[in-house]
């Protein structure tokens, strides 16, 4: 439950850079564990201002990547506040404390439904609060007035108020404990059809980006980290470096070197210039082939065992048939197009960060670290990001900006190079899947059995010895009622940098599952769609429903023509729940052409309903980039690829039909952004296997060999 | 240094940078004009794309020596106020996600329909397929283009 309370005007002096009179309020957003004692003052978070010349400003908490929250968010604040969207002035929060703005990450597929209560709480009692200053105005019941669009209008008499002339008063009104929601029926944005806020500035290059953004004065930098993973700098020859017109100076940075130069051309040429001494370090002969021999070990040592129901360890142990496969998942880089980048100006006891992020109190708490400045001192000024899907949920650049701002005593933009962004990504982590099916003496299945080999990113100590239950998501703990289940867990760990990548582990673990639940099928000769829904009685009506939908729309069951196949897969994962039901074919050399993809997504109901459209097209077309195309590799310890020629994203022409299927499934609101990402590639695997009788087991699935 | 002669969405400009310093971050850098944008720095994205007299360049790997006297467009040079009927359609069909490579789209569709204002999809894949974008709006941008094609063939200026 959100706590709403107004902000003191020079608390929100304090943390914004807005001038504003009149009423403010935010709203608490209670972090897990945490009681509020009686009396206790609340620090409010997200802040909606309503002004004396009837300005009205929205803080926003959450950064704007491209997946829409700005607009989703701004739509909630207009209804509950009533006013015109296009009256309100968003502005990107800078980052603040936990206590005050809960957390600021986009990410996790949360930013609505996280933010749905506390921000409508408080736009709902700023608009109350507005009536009750009306009616007090006018001496009459609150009951007898209305808000409508910035007005306050007394019904009979028709007499109104603007909120610009109420605000004052209401701000010295008592805050309402429990704020009137609308009713669906009453909302003017929320559930319908809105233009994103953002759209506008982005087709006229207006939108001010990372990259885009300038300080008078400032430098501009382009890094390089060791080629060879844990390697070091020994030093440089910046001989021909500094001839090149622009360059200001070459700097040791805390994770390598970088040219400084007036202009960002400078700054390349320099670097293309300068002969550099790597020391390679201890992981020199790291490869991909060495990770792969260390994965199948690893496979064969004894893992954790994270579920075992049923009498599954039994059951495998005798089982008189069985069917089993291999499935693999590679490391994956998420090269938004926006390359690395950060601008940041180290003053002598403040600092200015500005950087396109997901995670504007990590940066802040990097920017803490790196410069030794308090962070009450310290300004992150969230920018658009070109672009992220967990790449920027991390913070080395700012620290990369921050040191060099310090050593050159100046504002300074750093900024990876396509290649330096793909060879030092923070990649999906590579995994093996071993699964196995039992079967009993008449054929009938028994049991089910995923063991997961997997680097892991967090590398704690514990994951040896207990399940990693995050990256076991989409491998355990699923709603299929399996007849037995053994899930295990190893962790096989290599030097390779891993992080949260769109949908995180259930983008591997989902591929193995829902594929192999098809080799299942095929062996007991069910159709895969009838068996899933099967597994799923009494379990999931909701994932039935997503499932059903898909199927339907794709004409699931119709015979199809020699070459072309149908695929369906599903997922439940960052409360939303999605089937994609496809239709590929597979051309005479092996190509893969993805027709048609159907999508059913349940994500609770839709606040932004084209947001949600959005995000699973572009999901869509991103898991399937991976599946068909991407993967990073290395050789004596470097990583391989560098531009899109060696690491090649899904083109235009590869781009399938997508349509969305929306299905409202009640409150509470769930999550959009990452469910369209994991059943893609198995749903595609499917659809080649009834196209070819091929089974695609290993990703990047490249050309079919027949 | 020597100075370069550019015009630039009309406007005639200079440049005191070296030969070989490609016309994207003259752009960027020395003019202030950053909606076009850096994805690749090697020609393979599309995310610089410019028209350079008409044509549409990589201006990544355009040196400014080669741009010397030329009329360049940029993103900023379709309108003054988001009218052109591409960046309508773009609004109209809610195009751009993140919206980094869409100056190089957007130029893209602009090329396409000024030489055919009529283009079939395959004659759209075949225009569009140099031109990556990460968040996955292909869809959208096929359908801006449908639309913006209407208008075209309706008479307004590409």
């Amino acid at each position: 439950m959100a706590s709403v309370s107004k902000v003191d005007r020079r608390d929100f002096l304090k943390v914004t850079t807005a001038a504003a009179g009149g009423l403010v309020v935010g709203a608490h957003l209670p972090l897990p564990g945490e009681e509020l004692a009686a009396g206790e003052t609340l620090e409010p978070n997200v802040f909606v201002a309503v002004e004396p010349d009837g300005h009205i400003i929205f803080h926003t908490p959450r950064p704007e990547m491209g997946q829409g929250s700005r607009t989703g968010l701004v739509m909630i604040v207009a209804d509950e506040l009533e006013v015109d969207i296009d009256d309100i002035e968003i502005v990107m929060a800078l980052a603040g404390p936990r206590e005050v703005w809960g957390s600021m990450t986009a990410g996790g597929s949360t930013s609505i439904r996280l933010f749905w209560e506390p921000l409508g709480d408080a736009a709902a009692a700023a608009r109350e609060m507005l009536v009750r200053a009306a009616a007090d105005r006018w001496g009459v019941e609150t009951g007898a007035c209305s808000a409508r669009r910035g007005k306050v209008v007394h019904t009979s008499s028709g007499r109104s108020l603007t909120y610009g002339e109420l605000t004052e008063y209401a701000a010295a009104l008592p805050v309402p404990e429990d704020p009137t929601r609308k009713q669906t029926r009453e909302f003017r944005y929320i559930g319908g059809e809105k233009d994103r806020v953002d759209i506008p500035e982005k087709v006229d290059g207006s939108a001010v980006f990372g990259l885009d953004f300038r300080v008078p004065g400032m430098k501009f930098a382009v890094l390089k980290r060791p080629p060879v993973i844990g390697g070091s700098l020994r030093g440089w020859d910046d001989t021909e470096t500094m001839k090149v017109p622009g360059v200001r100076q070459v700097v040791e940075f805390h994770a390598g070197v970088a040219v400084v130069a007036d202009h960002t051309w400078a700054a390349l040429k320099g670097m293309d210039e300068l002969k550099i001494d790597w020391d390679p370090g201890p992981h020199a002969d790291l490869s991909s082939e060495g990770i792969e021999r260390q994965l199948e070990r690893d496979g064969r040592e004894e893992p954790v065992v994270a579920e075992d129901l049923r009498g599954a360890s039994e059951i495998f142990a005798s089982a008189p048939k069985r069917i089993s496969a291999v499935y693999h998942a590679p490391y994956i880089s998420h090269s938004p197009l926006e390359p690395i980048n950060c601008t940041a100006h180290v003053k002598e006891n403040e600092v200015d960060v500005w950087v396109p992020t997901q995670a504007p109190q990590t940066c802040w708490s990097v920017a803490e670290e790196t410069s030794g400045i308090p962070r009450e001192d310290i300004r992150i000024h969230t920018l658009y990001s070109g672009g992220a899907f967990g790449r920027r949920l991390t913070a080395e650049w700012v620290a990369d900006a921050v040191d060099i701002s310090r050593i050159i005593g100046g504002p300074v933009q750093i900024f990876w190079d396509r290649a330096e962004d793909t060879m030092h990504g923070n990649y999906r982590p590579i995994s093996r899947h071993q699964l196995e099916a039992a079967f009993d003496e008449e054929g009938k299945w028994t049991g089910w059995r995923h063991r997961v080999i997997a680097h892991s990113t967090s590398r704690s100590e514990r994951y040896e010895t207990n399940p990693n239950w995050s990256a076991l998501a989409g491998a355990a703990r699923l709603e299929y009622w399996w007849p037995s289940a053994l899930i295990e867990w190893k962790m096989s760990n290599t030097p390779l940098n891993t992080g949260a990548w769109r949908s995180v582990y259930e983008s591997q673990n989902r591929f193995a599952t829902e594929a192999f639940i098809d080799e299942v099928a095929h062996e007991l000769g069910r159709d895969p769609l009838d068996l899933r829904l099967e597994l799923l009685e009494g379990r999931d009506a909701r994932i039935q429903t997503v499932l059903e939908t898909a199927a339907k729309a794709i004409g699931w069951g119709r015979s199809m023509p020699e070459g072309r196949g149908l695929g369906i897969a599903c997922t439940h994962c960052f409360r939303g729940r999605l089937a994609h039901a496809v239709e590929v074919e597979v051309e005479s050399d092996g190509t893969i052409r993805v027709h048609r993809v159907e999508s059913a997504i349940d994500p609770g109901w839709a606040v932004y309903p084209d947001g949600v459209r959005q995000q699973v097209e572009g999901g869509v077309a991103l898991a399937l980039s991976v599946a068909l195309g991407e993967e990073i590799t290395v050789q004596d310890g470097v990583v391989q690829q560098r531009t899109f020629s060696e690491y090649p994203i899904l083109t235009f022409d590869q781009h399938p039909e997508v349509n969305v299927h929306i299905i409202d499934g009640g409150e509470p609101i769930g999550g959009v952004g990452e469910p369209p990402i994991p059943p893609l590639a198995p749903a595609v695997a499917n659809a080649v296997f009834a196209a070819t009788g091929v089974r695609l087991r290993r990703m990047p699935f490249g050309k079919v060999e027949r | 240094m020597p100075a370069y002669s550019i015009t630039v969405n009309g406007k005639q400009c200079t440049a005191d940078v070296d030969a070989d310093t490609p016309l994207l971050w003259v752009l960027r850098d020395t003019l202030g004009l950053t909606g076009t944008k850096y994805s690749c720095g090697v020609g393979e994205c599309g995310s610089c794309a410019v028209f350079v007299d008409g044509a549409l360049e990589r201006s990544c790997i355009l040196p400014i020596s080669a741009a010397e006297g030329a009329d360049i467009q940029t993103i900023e040079g379709l309108s003054e106020d988001r009218s052109h009927p591409v960046q309508k359609a773009w609004i109209t069909e809610q195009v751009p996600q993140c919206g980094w490579c869409h100056s190089g789209q957007i130029l893209a569709a602009v090329d396409l329909l000024r030489r055919n204002p009529d283009p079939s999809d395959g004659e759209i894949d075949e225009a569009m397929s140099g031109y990556l974008c990460r968040c996955g709006t292909y869809q959208r941008v096929r359908k801006g283009i449908h639309t913006a094609a209407k208008e075209v063939r309706d008479g307004e200026r590409v």
